[in-house]
């Protein structure tokens, strides 16, 4: 009975086995015709001829411009998660303790939000924002808008987080004379940090590799931000396979060193907020 | 107006207000204002436009290529969330089984959820166009020897294995959470009553994880409404149209034909859409759940 076990994990071990592999497969083909010739690529993906080179790492980086939509890309992952995270863990505070009635819309407002395509705003927002405004082109207005579609979610991460904190934390020092401002800062916000690192890494993995929003907005190669210029380095349909494949490389880099650093964060912030949904 | 209720509108205006102002610049206003440019002819490029009704609505039901892309998209929407449900469920259900390096390959099958649709469609454009037929030249297997993605059909089979492929990595691990949550207990004594390993599946696991299953339809069902990023590159809606999804299509519409007015109006559509299945989804699952 026992070693039946045994045999029954051993083969489930080997199947898991194979389908991991069939599903990194695509990264290690990737990366292995990033250091490959174009001809070599094209005459077999899976050998190693012409293993090696470093070349195509030189051109993608100059055709991408890299530094300067690494730059774009830093500066409106940053600033629009650290904006979103912070008001929406005030908001999720204050809508979850209070219990009036106003928040209650407010939070139904929120979860209804999160089924309206970007599609259904995408087009008024080119008429509003880029239009009467005159903001194409401009990476603040995309920061904005990045702030504005990332307070449905983060918020009712926040708001599952704190309704899990005992409210005699608050009651002590509402009574001890403090404000709830000061309550909040002081007292709760230290408590959010393990839900705070899952919001930012949320937040800023979909704000880096937004492509539809960015194009929507950025079309000068200054402004581009890495998944733009990725496209555009890409679309020009030459034969000059493996400069792009260093080109995609390099664009998917900085993700997946964070994801294997953080991914325990991220894995339990798919958990919280896939609960009570 | 007492104290209290001064000190609580100061509250509300300083935590509540500034993130659900800046929600509605960016989410409420473009909305309620999309409703009113479908019933204009704005061309995108000057600043007039003329009033015309619901003229884009019966533009968008009898233009036979939009009704095309709303069927397409039907099709991908139902194959990419029954299988990445059922890819999602095998797989948790595999890693859950108590086997060793059960955290590596979590990592591995979560990986393609780290990378956007844009570098993912381009890296499976060419194992498609070449790694798969270079298979194929190999093993001399038929189906592999030319690109899918020059077949009409099979380049939809191509998109829906890609989507497929990212999602139910994602899906796996709420089902991972899911299936930990089950109390050892009971399955214990399913154990002692001697159920064999798939009557274990389906009369105790797979009851116990409803709402999970809700939750991963829920969210397989938006996000395969929405793909857009992926479509681009990976097919760019080609052969011939043969792909188009309606998110792409909305897109065309307006930024390539010019046509700002319609393309909103078929927005408008997707969303309609979205929301109607979502809601009967929820309130189906729902009454399925154990409590």
């Amino acid at each position: 009975m026992e070693k039946r076990k045994q045999t029954t994990t051993w083969i489930i071990f080997f199947v898991v086995l194979v389908m991991a592999l069939l599903f990194v497969m695509p990264f290690f083909l990737v990366i292995l015709n990033s250091f490959k010739e174009s001809t070599a690529f094209v005459a077999n993906p899976f050998s190693l001829d012409t293993f090696g080179k470093v070349a195509n790492y030189v051109t993608a980086f100059d055709t991408m411009n890299f530094l300067n939509a690494f730059k774009n890309s830093i500066i409106i992952v940053v600033i629009a998660t650290a904006i979103s995270s912070i008001l929406s863990a005030m908001n999720a505070y204050v809508i979850t303790r209070y219990r009036w009635k106003i928040n209650k819309v407010v939070y139904m407002l929120l979860i209804a939000a999160m089924v309206i395509p970007y599609q259904v705003i995408m087009i008024p927002q080119v008429r509003l924002y880029g239009m009467y405004l005159g903001l194409t082109n401009n990476i603040w207005l995309v920061t904005f808008l990045h702030i504005g579609l990332n307070i449905p979610f983060p918020t009712f991460l926040y708001s599952g987080f704190v309704s899990g904190i005992p409210a005699e934390l608050d009651e002590a020092a509402l009574i001890d004379g403090a404000s709830s401002e000061r309550t909040f800062f002081t007292i709760i916000l230290p408590l959010l940090k393990p839900i705070t690192i899952t919001c930012v890494i949320f937040t800023a993995l979909s704000i880096w590799n937004d492509y539809i929003l960015a194009s929507t907005f950025l079309s000068l190669k200054e402004v581009k931000t890495l998944p733009l210029m990725t496209y555009a380095f890409l679309g020009n349909h030459s034969a000059d396979y493996a400069p792009m494949m260093a080109g995609l490389v390099l664009t998917m880099l900085p993700v997946l060193i964070l994801y294997l650093a953080g991914q325990k964060y991220v894995i339990e912030g798919i958990v919280a907020g896939s609960v009570k949904g | 107006m007492s104290r209290k209720k001064r000190k609580n509108i100061r509250l509300f205006c300083e935590f509540v207000v500034p993130p659900m102002l800046i929600w509605a610049l960016v989410v409420i206003i473009p909305l309620v204002y999309g409703l009113y440019l479908t019933l204009t002819d704005w061309n995108g490029l000057s600043n007039a436009y003329n009033i015309i009704g619901l003229q884009n609505y019966a533009d968008v039901f009898s233009d036979s290529t939009f009704v095309d892309s709303l069927l397409k998209t039907f099709i991908y929407v139902f194959f990419v969330v029954v299988l990445s449900n059922v890819l999602g469920i095998i797989l948790a259900l595999l890693l859950t089984a108590g086997i060793r390096m059960q955290s590596i390959f979590r990592t591995c099958f979560f990986a393609s959820n780290m990378i956007g649709g844009i570098v993912m469609g381009y890296i499976w454009n060419y194992i498609f166009s070449f790694a798969m037929t270079k298979i194929g030249d190999l093993t001399n297997i038929g189906i592999l020897k030319t690109s899918w993605l020059t077949d009409p059909v099979m380049a939809m089979v191509a998109l829906i294995v890609v989507t497929v492929w990212q999602l139910s990595g994602y899906l796996m691990v709420i089902y991972v959470a899911g299936f930990s949550n089950i109390p050892s207990e009971v399955l214990e004594a399913a154990r002692i009553d001697g159920t064999n390993s798939w009557q274990l599946f389906r009369m105790i696991k797979l009851p116990m994880i409803m709402s999970s299953v809700t939750i991963c339809t829920f969210m397989a069902i938006s996000k395969a409404f929405m793909s857009f990023d992926v479509n681009l590159s990976l097919t760019s809606g080609g052969p011939f149209k043969s792909t188009e999804l309606l998110a792409l299509k909305i897109y065309q519409t307006a930024f390539s034909n010019f046509e700002y007015g319609k393309g909103q109006a078929e927005a408008v559509v997707l969303f309609v859409i979205v929301a109607i299945i979502s809601i009967i989804q929820v309130s189906i699952s729902k009454r399925k759940e154990v409590n």
